[in-house]
C-alpha cells in the first residue's frame, strides 16, 4: 500500500494527514506545536509509525504552514507549499462547489475566494493576530472553560451582548467589564464569538463577494459558536468539514500525491522517511557582520550536516555557492 | 536665499523618497561641479535609526529617509539636499504631492536641529510646477541661489535630463530579457518597490518564482490619464499615476496579475486607494493583490502572500 503524507506546521498546532492512492484518509494526527516544531514532528512521526500498517510505504511528503520551510528541509519534503493553496485544494477536494473558504487558525486567518474551482482572490490577516485561535484559547483559560465547550456555551446564550473585538487587549477589558456588570458568562462568550466574526470580516472581506458554498476550516471551525455567528452575519449556511482542523495537511498531501503520480517524483525528491527520532536537528541563528544590514542568518543542520540556510539579503550565505566556507568562526 | 558654494562644496543626498524618481537632481549637482555624497542603500541600521528619530505614525519610507539623513550627517557635508516638491505637472493638470513630502525640509530641520547657522545647511529647492517647470526651477536655483554661470547650468541641465530619461527606462524594468513564464506588474511608489530593503526584496522574490516584473514606468502618461477617465478626481499626482496604471494594466492581456505595493501609514493610500481599487476590481477580473508592509512585517507572511498570489495566477492560466 502507498501513502502520501502531508504536514501542516502552524503556530499552535501541527497536523499530519496520510492519504492513500484513492485519496482515502488513512490516518490523521493533531498535535500542539508548543513552540517546538522539530520536536513535535519527531513525536508525530513516532506515533504515526506505530499506527501505520507495516506494508504502507510513504511515497511522498509535503509541508505547509508557517514552519513549512524548516520542516520541509528537515524531512526532505518533496513539496513545500503555502497555506492558501493547500487549504483551497483541500476544500475543493471535499466540496467541488466551494466558492469561499474561511480559515481561522492559531495565529492567522485567511479568506479565499474561489470561482469555478479556481482561486481568484484571497486575503490574510496582517501583523495583528486579534480574533484568532490563540485569543480564544487564552480567554477560555482565563474563564476556566475547556475550549471544546466554548462554542456550545455560546449557543446557549439567551441574549446578545456586544464585545469590542478590534483588539485582543480591548476585547479582554470589555469582557471583564461586562462580567462585572453581571452579564452571564454564556452571553459574553457569544458576544466574543460574534466579535471574532465581525473582526474577521472587517479585516479580510473588504469588498470581496462571499458566496455559498462557504467552507469553514482551521481549528476555530470546531467552535460551533463562531460557526453560528458566521451563518447569522453571512445569512447563509456554513459547511464545516469533518476534518476542519487538518485541512491544510490534507491539502498538501493531495498536492504531493498529484505531483508524484503525474509528474514523477518531486524535483526536490528524497523524503527521508519516518525514522527521524534518532536524528539530531539543530538550528543555529547568528548575525552576519558583513555589512550594516546585520542579517539574521538561520542555519539548519541535520546530524551536523548543513541542509538549509536562510534569512540573508545578499548571496554571501547562498547555500550552494558557499558550502561551508563561512561556517567557521561565527559563534 | 543665497548659498555660499564652491567646487569643493559637499552636498549630501539621502537615498530615499523622491530621489528614486528624480535621478536628474543628483546628476545636475554633479554636473555643476559639486561633490555629491550619497547615503548607501537602506540597511537595518539606517532603518532602526530612522524609526528611533521619527514619530510613530509617519510612513516607513519617511522613517527610512530620516535614517539616511542621519547617516549623511556623519559624513562632514556642507549642504544637505532636501527639496520641497509641492505640486507636479501632468498632462491633465497640476497635482499635489503627499503632505509628508511637502513638509520634508521642515521635518528634517526639526528632527536634527538644523538652522541657518548650523552645518550642514539645508539646500531647500522648492518645486511648484504650477508656477514653473522643474527644469526651469532648477536652472533658476543654480543661477540665482548657487550663482553658477549660464553656460555651466545649461550644460548641466541637458546632461541631467538625458540621464533622467535613461533612468526612467531602467525603472520600467523593460530590459529584463530573461525568459519567464508569467508577467506581473508591480505598481507603487518607486521609493518602496525599488528599495530592496523596504520591499523585502519583492522584485527579487518574484523573479525567483519565475515571474517577470514590470512597473508603472512602462506606461506612457497619456495612457495613464486615459485610464483615469470615469474615476472621481484624484488630487495627488503620484497616486494618479499609480491608480491610473493599475487601471491600465487590467486591460492588458499580456499582464497576468497586478501587485499594488504600499506601506502602512501612507496617507493618500488610506484616503482613496481602497475605494478606487474596489471600483477597478469590480470592472475587471484581472488578479490584483494589495501588498502592504510596515516595519513589523514578518518575512514568512510576506512570502506566503507572494507565493499564493503567483500560485493563484498559475492555476487560473
Amino acid at each position: 500500500m502507498e501513502g502520501y503524507l502531508g504536514i501542516d506546521i502552524g503556530s499552535v498546532s501541527t497536523n499530519f494527514a496520510i492519504l492513500d492512492k484513492e485519496c482515502n484518509i488513512l490516518d490523521t494526527l493533531y498535535l500542539r506545536t508548543k513552540g517546538n516544531p522539530t520536536q513535535v514532528v519527531k513525536k508525530g512521526f513516532s506515533i504515526l509509525k506505530t499506527r501505520l500498517k507495516s506494508d504502507c510505504r510513504i511515497k511522498g511528503a509535503g509541508t505547509t504552514g508557517s514552519a513549512r520551510r524548516l520542516i520541509g528541509k528537515l524531512v526532505g519534503a518533496d513539496l513545500i507549499k503555502n497555506e492558501i493553496t493547500s487549504h483551497a485544494v483541500a476544500a475543493l477536494h471535499f466540496y467541488p462547489d466551494t466558492c469561499t473558504v474561511l480559515e481561522i487558525g492559531g495565529q492567522d486567518s485567511k479568506l479565499i475566494i474561489i470561482r469555478d474551482g479556481i482561486v481568484v482572490d484571497f486575503a490574510m490577516n496582517t501583523v495583528c493576530a486579534a480574533g484568532t485561535g490563540s485569543f480564544l484559547d487564552h480567554q477560555a483559560e482565563r474563564l476556566s472553560i475547556p475550549i471544546e465547550k466554548f462554542g456550545e456555551l455560546a449557543l446557549g446564550a439567551k441574549s446578545k451582548v456586544n464585545i469590542a473585538s478590534k483588539c485582543t487587549v480591548f476585547a479582554e477589558s470589555d469582557m471583564i467589564h461586562k462580567a462585572q456588570l453581571g452579564v452571564p458568562t454564556e452571553n459574553i462568550i457569544r458576544g466574543l464569538c460574534e466579535g471574532i466574526v465581525r473582526n474577521y470580516l472587517n479585516n479580510l472581506s473588504r469588498g470581496k463577494r462571499i458566496q455559498p458554498r462557504i467552507v469553514f476550516q482551521g481549528g476555530v471551525a470546531y467552535n460551533v459558536g463562531v460557526k453560528a455567528a458566521f451563518e447569522e452575519v453571512l445569512d447563509s449556511e456554513v459547511t464545516v468539514p469533518g476534518h476542519a482542523g487538518i485541512m491544510g495537511a490534507i491539502g498538501v498531501s493531495l498536492l504531493i500525491k498529484d505531483l508524484v503520480e503525474n509528474k514523477g517524483k518531486g524535483k526536490k525528491g528524497g523524503f527521508i522517511g519516518m525514522e527521524i527520532q534518532e536524528m539530531e536537528f539543530e538550528t543555529k541563528v547568528f548575525e552576519c557582520k558583513g555589512c550594516p544590514n546585520i542579517c539574521e542568518i538561520v542555519q539548519i543542520e541535520r546530524d551536523g550536516k548543513l541542509i538549509d540556510r536562510y534569512g540573508y539579503r545578499c548571496d554571501r550565505w547562498e547555500l550552494l555557492k558557499t558550502k561551508d566556507k563561512f561556517n567557521k568562526g561565527h559563534d | 536665499m543665497k548659498y555660499s558654494t564652491n567646487n569643493y562644496t559637499k552636498i549630501g543626498f539621502a537615498h530615499g523618497l523622491l530621489s528614486y524618481r528624480y535621478y536628474l537632481w543628483k546628476e545636475f549637482f554633479k554636473q555643476l561641479g559639486f561633490m555629491v555624497i550619497e547615503s548607501a542603500r537602506t540597511t537595518t541600521s539606517i532603518m532602526k535609526k530612522g524609526i528611533s528619530l521619527t514619530v510613530d505614525d509617519t510612513c516607513m519610507p519617511v522613517k527610512a529617509f530620516i535614517g539616511h539623513v542621519d547617516e549623511l550627517l556623519s559624513k562632514d557635508i556642507d549642504y544637505l539636499f532636501v527639496p520641497r516638491v509641492l505640486t507636479i505637472r501632468r498632462i491633465s493638470g497640476y497635482y499635489y504631492t503627499c503632505p509628508k513630502i511637502i513638509a520634508l525640509p521642515d521635518v528634517v530641520r526639526a528632527i536634527f536641529n538644523l538652522s541657518e547657522n548650523t552645518t550642514p545647511k539645508i539646500l531647500e529647492m522648492e518645486i511648484d510646477e504650477r508656477k514653473e517647470r522643474m527644469e526651469s526651477r532648477m536652472i533658476y536655483f543654480a543661477r540665482k541661489d548657487l550663482r553658477k554661470g549660464k553656460r555651466d547650468v545649461k550644460n548641466a541641465i541637458s546632461v541631467a535630463i538625458k540621464k533622467q530619461r535613461e533612468y526612467e527606462k531602467m525603472l520600467s524594468m523593460k530590459d529584463d530579457h530573461r525568459n519567464y513564464n508569467l508577467k506581473i506588474a508591480v505598481v507603487g511608489h518607486p521609493y518602496l518597490i525599488f528599495d530592496d530593503y523596504l520591499s523585502i526584496g519583492l522584485i527579487r522574490k518574484l523573479n525567483e518564482l519565475d515571474v517577470e516584473v514590470i512597473t508603472q514606468f512602462i506606461v506612457p502618461e497619456k495612457e495613464i490619464e486615459k485610464s483615469m477617465e470615469g474615476f472621481f478626481e484624484i488630487s495627488w499626482g503620484y497616486e494618479r499615476e499609480i491608480l491610473g496604471s493599475i487601471s491600465y494594466f487590467t486591460n492588458i492581456p499580456a499582464v497576468d496579475g497586478i501587485i499594488y505595493f504600499t506601506s502602512f501609514g501612507c496617507g493618500p493610500f488610506a484616503v482613496l486607494s481602497e475605494l478606487v481599487i474596489r471600483e477597478i476590481k469590480n470592472k475587471s477580473s484581472k488578479p490584483i493583490m494589495f501588498l502592504m508592509i510596515d516595519e513589523l512585517t514578518g518575512e514568512t507572511g510576506f512570502i506566503t502572500r507572494i507565493e499564493s498570489f503567483v500560485d493563484m495566477i498559475r492555476a487560473q492560466k
